[in-house]
Formats: C-alpha cells, structure tokens, sequence
C-alpha cells in the first residue's frame, strides 16, 4: 500500500472511531463534558490546521483568523438565527461567505507586489476591524445588539445538541485536517514551501506563485469561515466583541507554532496540547493565572523544542507512547480522576520527556544501549 | 536562427539610467558572453530578461514570440532559466527538494512523484548526488553553485542565463564550472553567461557582448571585441597599453 493510502485510511479509521464516539458516550453513561471537551479540541484543531495551510506552508503571516471564523460565526448567524434559513443549508454559505471575504483581500495584497510580508500580516489584522464596525453598524446583521443562536432548529437526524455539534465539528475537523494533508503531499504544498523559503526564487523557476497564494488563502478562509458557522450554535448569543477579538488569531498562532509549522500534524498536536492544558486549568478555577502559565509554558517549550512539539514526538515516537500509556494505565488503576484529567498528565508527561534537549537524550539512549554509536552525529565527524 | 532578440531595452532606477536603449540577440545554440565594468548593467540585463525587474520599455522577443513585460514564472514557462550570483537555494530544503521543485514547475509541469527520479538524474549530471540527501546549509560554495545549476536544467530550458557562477571559486573548481558549463551547453543549450573572469569568458564564448554604464559598446568575436578601443578605455580609463 502506498504511504497516502495508508494515510487515508488512517484518516478513515480515525473518522469512523471518533463518529461512533456518541454511542458509546451514551451507553457508557459518559459525563456530557467529554463530547463538549472533544469538540471544542476539533474547533480548535481545525481553525489551526487552516492557519497553519496559509502561514506555515507559505510563511505569509496571518493575523486573519479571527476575521474567517468572525465571517461564519455571522454568516449562520444571520441566515439562520434571523433569516430563519435551515441551518444545514446556511452552514455552506458560512465558509463561502469566509473564502469570498479572502480571495478579495488576496486580490488586493498579493497583487501589489510591493506589499511585503509585514503589510501582509497588518492587513489580515485591519480586516478582522474592518468586519467588526460593518457588523456593528448594520442591524441586519448585529446592529450592536447582538444576536441569539439558541432557538435554531437543527436536522432531527443529528440528534441532540450535544451530539449534534459534535457530529458537524468532526466532520469539518476531519475535512480541515485531510485538506492540510492532501496539499502538504501535493505540488500545491511543494510550491507553497518553496514561497516561504523564497518567493521571487520559486517564481522564477515557473511557479504560478500568485495562484498558489490564493489557493492557501482561500483554503484557510474557508474552512476557518465553516467552523465558525458551526460554533454560532455552540456560542448560543453571538455578539461583535465576543467574535472579532484577538483570541482565536492569538491562539491559533500559539498552537501551530507549538505544534510545528512545518507539518501538517503540528497543528493538530499543538491544538490538543493547549487546549486540553486550558480547559482543566479553567476548570480547576485557576483562570486568573491560566494566562501566566500557558504563557510561561510556551516560552520554555517553544524555545526548548524549535521544530515543534509534533517531529519531535514522532523522533522518540517509541518513549512518547510507552509514557503516555504508562501514566494513562497508573492512573486509571489509582486514581479516580475523570479521563480528560488522566489524558493531561499522561500529556504533561510526555511533554516532559519532549523538553529534553537532543544532546541529553542522545546520551541516555546510548547509555541504555537503545542505539549504537553510529546514531551519534559528532562521533562520526570526528572519523572523518 | 535568433533565440533572443531584445531591443531598446530601457531600465531606470529612480534616475539613475541602468540599461539604455539595449539592443542583444542572443543565436540558439551560442555561448554569449556579457562583460562590462561594475555598474554597467549586466545584472539589470539578467533581471529584467528573467522577469525579475520589468522593463521600462523595449522589445524583448523569446523564440520569436514577445515576452516583454511578463512575469517570471510566464517567461520560465517559455524556457529561460537562470542561476544566481550568490546561490540561492529554498533554505528548508534538501538538495533533492531544491531540484524536484524546479523540475515540477519548470516549463512543464509534471507530477511529484516524477519529479524525485528527475531531481537525481540532474543532481547526478552536476555530481551532486552524494549530497542529494544533505540539507543546503551542509555544501560548500561550489555545490551550491553546482546546484542552481541542477536546478535551472531540470526547467528543461532552452536559455539559461548564468549570473557570475564562477565568483568565489578557486582555480580547480572554476576548471571544473567550465567543464560542467560546456556539458550543458553540450546538451543543445543556450547559454548567456556574465562574468568577471576574463580568461574563462574568452575561451568559452562564441561572441561577446560588452556593456558599459547600461550601453552596449561593443559586440562581435572574442579577440575582436576585446581588441576595440571603446572597449579598452571603458576598463582600463582610456589608455592603451
């Protein structure tokens, strides 16, 4: 089988387990907070996983999140919450309605060669302003008042809300996610590479490098925009402050860079790190200091792991999954603790494992004889 | 038959006049070689034939079609590559990237998959497949020259247009650049080379092209050219010796 055969039936796999998921969670009389924590990690994944298709694959820098997921969030809050659309019907037009916002800004930016990467990141930024006062000043779509998401019907065939938008995040989640790695594996991804590396050089050679910036930005818009149409229902009062804010760029950045810009698995790792670190910090009261130290965190951990967190996992592939099993089987045989909070510390356990720098690690896996000197890249110079 | 063929090429930077009415055929199959004092505009030339600078005026026609004013990745598609001064490699990228990348969007586009077996074939003309596997940051000077080379021959260009490959190397590896640019030129290429080297420029081109503060002041067969008054007065200040 071919490695992308393997992949999409990986992906496949993953999908059916995590749609069966409900089911079980019902049967099992799981608390309802998992199905709320999971899908919140798939909107987190996928506004990260679309980022990252523009910024990571190309290094353009995007502050646009915000102004994608702002455009859905309204997009289905207006068809749906006041047009009174299906909401199954409005949830296309929401990533729609994103990819137009940013293929007309890419029109703009990407066209004006002498537009550097800094504009480039401004404008992302201005735009998210820009979309906020047009929401504030048209009643049409908010007026300043806000508007309410909780009376929207959904298709029976959902089932409950819970489930309902469960369901519809894993399906965007896992589109989002197969898109990234479709293009990371195509000459679209290749050439985005090459853009970030050096545009002018890849131009050069024959590549359409304006197209190929559309094509990221386009992607990236969209799928931030879906997800967004979605999470209207999940916000339940959609308001212009609660949606154009800083935090959804701010976090994305976050989780992408933890996670690796250089993979299409960065940011999904790094979504799943953050996230499951902030939500039971919240949950355990501490929101005062949350910021504190997830950003003390990020310092260390960016700084101690620069590729990302992912290659890094996948180096030492076989110690992350013996500490990650370990903590995960300690604890469910003493500890009663719910699962996501056994899930954190199996995850902090092996983050610990990850900050340790590769010259160290090089030396305990040699003095445990796990692997021959010949692994050891400055003994081999040394020969030469 | 003329490959190239560019008149009144005009190119001005805020108001300093680097190419002025710029009249260059370029004959397929010929080794042309562009000389000139610092500052004349030999790199202007390259950048505004490659599509990296637009031109301000003039007629510049590729294979008998106009290519004037297009983008570069229009004009690589026509098959014109070029190699850079200071090499120029996708820094994240392994020697086999850097080729399969140029090959795949080049002046046909072709498959990924197709593209690695392409990327070895060059890297093994240009003697850089025991690098193939190495990350850019581990060759020297002359691998990265070799390899802009690679990378502007998996193109398949007609043209390629060599920017001062030979700055920065030592006698034995501009020996071997001569060597491995006269296997390119072997393979039906057309080539415009610029470069400081008097000696390699003589012996390697069929015609000379002399520029001089964005003017061309002299043209024609190597001896000749390098014989012409104009052309002694422009690098040496006007005195014969």
């Amino acid at each position: 089988m071919t490695s992308r055969g393997r992949a999409l039936l990986g992906f496949g796999v993953v999908f059916l387990a995590l749609l069966a998921l409900p089911h079980i969670a019902s049967r099992l009389d799981w608390p309802g907070f998992y199905l709320t924590f999971l899908f919140t990690a798939f909107f987190w994944i996928t506004q990260s996983s679309s980022w990252n298709m523009l910024t990571g694959y190309s290094g353009y820098f995007s502050f646009g999140q915000g102004a994608w997921f702002g455009v859905g969030v309204y997009t289905t809050a207006v068809l749906a919450g006041k047009q009174s659309w299906g909401f199954l019907a409005a949830l296309p037009l929401a990533g729609v309605a994103a990819l137009v916002v940013g293929l007309l800004l890419g029109v703009v930016v990407f066209r004006l060669r002498s537009l550097g990467g800094e504009i480039f990141a401004l404008t992302t930024l201005a735009i998210a302003f820009v979309l906020a006062s047009i929401a504030r000043i048209f009643p049409e779509i908010d007026g300043g008042r806000g508007s309410f998401m909780t009376s929207v019907p959904l298709p029976e065939f959902l089932g409950e809300f819970r489930p309902a938008v469960y369901r519809m995040t894993l399906v965007i989640m896992m589109l989002t996610v197969l898109t990234a790695y479709l293009i990371y594996e195509s000459r679209l991804g290749w050439g985005l590479f090459a853009i970030r590396d050096d545009e002018q050089v890849a131009r050069g050679l024959g590549e359409p490098v304006f197209r190929y910036k559309m094509a990221a930005l386009g992607a990236n818009a969209f799928f931030g925009g879906l997800m967004g149409g979605v999470w209207a229902l999940q916000i339940g009062f959609v308001t212009v402050e609660d949606v154009f804010n800083i935090r959804v760029p701010l976090f994305v950045i976050l989780m992408s860079v933890l996670g690796g810009t250089r993979h299409w698995m960065g940011p999904v790792v790094g979504s799943v790190i953050i996230f499951t670190i902030i939500d039971r910090f919240n949950s355990a009261g501490f929101e005062d200091f949350n910021q504190v130290f997830i950003g003390g965190l990020l310092i260390v951990l960016v700084l101690a792991v620069r590729e990302g967190i992912y290659l890094r996992l996948r180096e030492r592939w076989l110690a992350a999954g013996v500490i990650f099993a370990t903590v995960m089987i300690l604890l469910t045989l003493f500890n009663p603790s719910s699962m996501v909070w056994k899930f954190l510390w199996a995850l902090l356990a092996t983050l610990a494992m990850a900050l340790v720098p590769d010259r160290a690690w090089q030396r305990l896996a040699n003095r445990g004889g796990a692997t021959t000197s010949a692994a050891d890249p400055e003994r081999e110079k040394v020969d030469v | 038959m003329k490959l190239l063929d560019c008149r009144g090429v005009r190119k001005s930077f805020g108001g300093v006049q680097a190419l002025q009415d710029v009249d260059i055929a370029v004959d397929e199959g010929e080794i042309l070689g562009l000389v000139g004092p610092n500052g004349s505009g030999k790199s202007t030339l390259i950048n505004v034939l490659s599509g990296f600078f637009p031109a301000d005026a003039g007629q510049v026609d590729f294979g008998g079609m106009s290519i004037f004013g297009q983008e570069a990745n229009e004009i690589a598609a026509h098959g014109i590559a070029r190699t850079f001064q200071i090499p120029r490699p996708f820094a994240t990228m392994t020697a086999r990237e850097n080729v399969a990348v140029s090959y795949m969007f080049g002046r046909e586009k072709h498959s990924l998959a197709s593209a690695r077996l392409a990327a070895d074939e060059w890297l093994d003309f240009t003697g850089l497949a025991q690098v193939a596997d190495s990350n850019v940051d581990e060759l020297n000077l002359q691998q990265l020259k070799f390899l802009e080379l690679a990378r502007a021959m998996a193109t398949e260009p007609k043209l390629i247009l060599l920017d001062e490959v030979l700055a920065g190397l030592n006698p034995a590896e501009i020996e071997s650049s001569v060597a491995m640019i006269r296997r390119i030129h072997d393979r039906g290429i057309t080539i415009v080379i610029v470069e400081h080297v008097m000696r390699v420029v003589m012996s390697l081109s069929h015609r000379i092209v002399v520029l001089d503060q964005g003017r061309v002041i002299a043209a024609g067969q190597p001896e000749s050219v390098m014989n012409d008054e104009a052309v002694i007065s422009a690098y040496l200040g006007g005195k014969r010796i």
